[in-house]
């Protein structure tokens, strides 16, 4: 505190017998003073020295953004909504969603066995989680590619009995569809820990109350656990989309034409090598941008009932100004300290 | 489970104008590893009588309690309520000695649903609102929402929580969720009503609301077994005193009785430490 004594000085002096009188410890005038006094911040140099070294080093990212001519942003606004690219991307879009919504409810369900009480399905979901998780996602795609080498038939029919449909399996497992399984296999496995672990956040005494209070198995998951598992598999699965998004690039190896793929046959011929890299980069920040917005209403959503004020919540744009320290708490915030 | 010898012995006991006690409980024996924690409880609850359970920590009561309502499996002898066998079927058709069959799931569900619970920690439902988690139970048992939602809130007002209906549990003290949670039990209707230390966790100023609504709930005729460490609330509402040590009813009787001069010298040490 500046400019005012400290609040036991005129008190210093006194000999003990006089407070015994009554007498406050600090006068009255000298508590109003304290009371009034201007707030100053301790000095951090430290901040202001990494603050301006960041800055710098940004402006000179835009800087060279914006001047170096060879990232040509005339040809990436030439391409960037182009035919190709927008086929691209909407096969990267549908793959995702495809491959999260199905590797998701896989994932449930060996969550599910993992958690069951029965021990050959524990060990199966176990097993398949080590081994997925064991093995890289390129591999597992070129795998899927090839399952032909392995199996030339596929065939259903009664096990070890007999068979009603074959096909070939080099025409069934197309690049499309290698890369669909491959990824679903692979989103799978991860789905499933993130579920598992949800659940297992959820504290035992919220089935044992909802049993008590008559509900089924089928009922208990549905309406009391999966909800308040929610806020512990959203951002994980946020995560998870947002990687699976960018892994689906991976596809390009098995020739499917995805956004990154149909992006490197346009500049195989036109050796535009930067400027079309930057078209797909630009279209995967716009959708990780989507989807971490999605997120965040999602992870609010499921967070009713958390809060204990039962006003509303900071909103996000609250959140992130309040997190700029240039907008942070001022002075007017501790106007309530006087 | 093997077949308790207790089981064919039931229906005599039924004849001479004294009514079949609501809850009996024989031979209850419940192991936790190799740690007995119940051996081998005989107990009888009247209808419209409150029983409180007492003992040590570790004694079983809480083991039993939960025994009744089937969240523990026993692993020998049974528990009956209002003459229907908890979580087993007994088939006398076979001439070896009867057996036991273990219900699905379905039938224990209806079961536990004429059984109120209320636990230590409320356990009430955090994404759901008051009103959401006293009609929860109702719904599901095939209530129209409407008509639980009215029987809810003239519940919530029974328990002083008038209005409350659209509140989120956190934002309620302790001892309002644990009204609530006494709600949610009653809103099922419940022939009987079982409380695990149902105010241990409430901080000392709250205590007294939540017995008080337990009280009410005496007086109105409700069947209740209540694990309590508070011997004051024993004294003044229980019908019998049940003095639980190592799995075994040591002590029972009237609370004049138990409480003030106990015959077991474990329930002497006990109510000489807790009074």
């Amino acid at each position: 505190m500046s400019g005012s004594p400290g609040p036991v000085a005129p008190d210093a002096g006194q000999p003990p017998a006089d407070r015994a009188v009554g007498r406050p410890l600090v006068d009255r005038e000298q508590d109003g003073r304290l009371l009034t006094a201007r707030l100053v911040r301790a000095r951090r140099p430290g901040q202001w020295v990494g603050a301006v070294l960041v800055l710098v080093l940004f402006a000179m990212l835009v800087h060279t953004l914006v001047t170096n001519e060879r990232f040509q942003w005339t040809v990436v606004g030439d391409y960037f909504a182009t035919g190709p690219i927008m086929r691209g991307l909407l096969l990267t879009l549908w793959m995702t969603a495809a491959v999260m919504a199905c590797g998701f409810l896989l994932g449930i369900g060996l969550a599910a066995m993992r958690l069951s009480s029965n021990p050959v399905l524990r060990a199966l979901s176990f097993g398949y989680v080590w081994l997925v998780r064991s093995v890289p996602p390129l591999v597992q795609l070129l795998f899927w590619f090839e399952i032909a080498s392995l199996y030339p038939r596929l065939s259903l029919g009664i096990p070890f009995g007999p068979e009603f449909v074959t096909v070939s399996t080099a025409h069934l497992f197309t690049g499309v569809l290698a890369a669909f399984v491959g990824l679903t296999v692979d989103t799978a496995a991860f789905s499933a820990e993130i579920v598992r672990g949800g659940i297992l956040s959820v504290e035992r005494g919220q089935s044992e109350a909802a049993a008590a209070i008559g509900l089924g198995r089928g009922r208990i998951f549905r309406r009391i656990v999966l909800p308040q598992a929610m806020p512990a598999i959203v951002p994980a699965s946020g995560n998870l989309l947002i990687g699976l998004l960018k892994a689906t690039s991976i596809v390009s190896v098995i020739a499917v034409q995805d956004l990154l793929y149909s992006v490197q046959l346009i500049y195989q011929q036109n050796f535009l090598i930067m400027p079309l890299l930057m078209v797909a980069t630009l279209w995967y920040v716009i959708l990780t941008t989507v989807l971490s917005i999605g997120q965040y209403f999602i992870e609010r959503y499921y967070a009713k009932g958390k809060r204990r004020d039962p006003g509303p919540g900071k909103g996000l744009w609250q959140i992130t100004v309040g997190n700029l320290p240039v907008f942070g708490r001022t002075r007017s915030d501790l106007a309530g300290l006087a | 489970m093997s077949a308790p010898p207790g089981v064919t012995g039931a229906a005599p006991e039924a004849g001479q104008g004294e009514p079949l006690p609501l809850v009996r409980i024989r031979g209850l024996r419940k192991n936790f590893g190799p740690h007995r924690v119940l051996d081998g409880i005989d107990l009888d609850v009247r209808e419209g009588e409150v029983t409180v359970l007492l003992g040590p920590s570790g004694s079983g009561k809480s083991t039993l309690l939960r025994c009744v309502n089937h969240l523990e499996k026993p692993d020998a002898g049974f528990v009956e309520v209002a003459g229907e066998l908890i979580g087993y079927r007994y088939d006398r058709s076979r001439n070896h000695g009867g057996r036991l069959h273990e219900l699905r799931h379905r039938q224990v569900t209806r079961q536990r649903a004429r059984i109120g619970m209320v636990f230590q920690q409320f356990n009430l439902f955090g994404h759901l609102t008051v009103l959401e988690n006293v009609i929860e139970g109702p719904v599901a048992a095939g209530v129209q929402r409407k008509q639980a939602a009215a029987t809810a809130s003239e519940l919530l007002d029974r328990v002083g929580l008038a209005g409350r209906e659209g509140s989120y549990p956190r934002q309620m003290s302790g001892g309002q969720q644990q009204r609530v949670a006494i709600a949610r039990a009653l809103a099922l209707r419940p022939r009987l009503m079982l409380f695990d230390e149902p105010t241990s966790a409430l901080d000392p100023e709250l205590v007294g609301e939540v017995l008080s609504v337990i009280r009410d709930l005496a007086a109105s005729g409700m069947t209740m077994i209540v694990v309590t460490h508070e011997i004051g609330f024993a004294r003044e509402v229980a019908d019998t005193v049940v003095f639980l040590d190592d799995g075994r009813v040591v002590e029972s009787g009237p609370p004049a009785r138990v409480l003030a001069s106990p015959s077991h010298q474990r329930a002497r040490a006990f109510l000489a430490a807790v009074l």
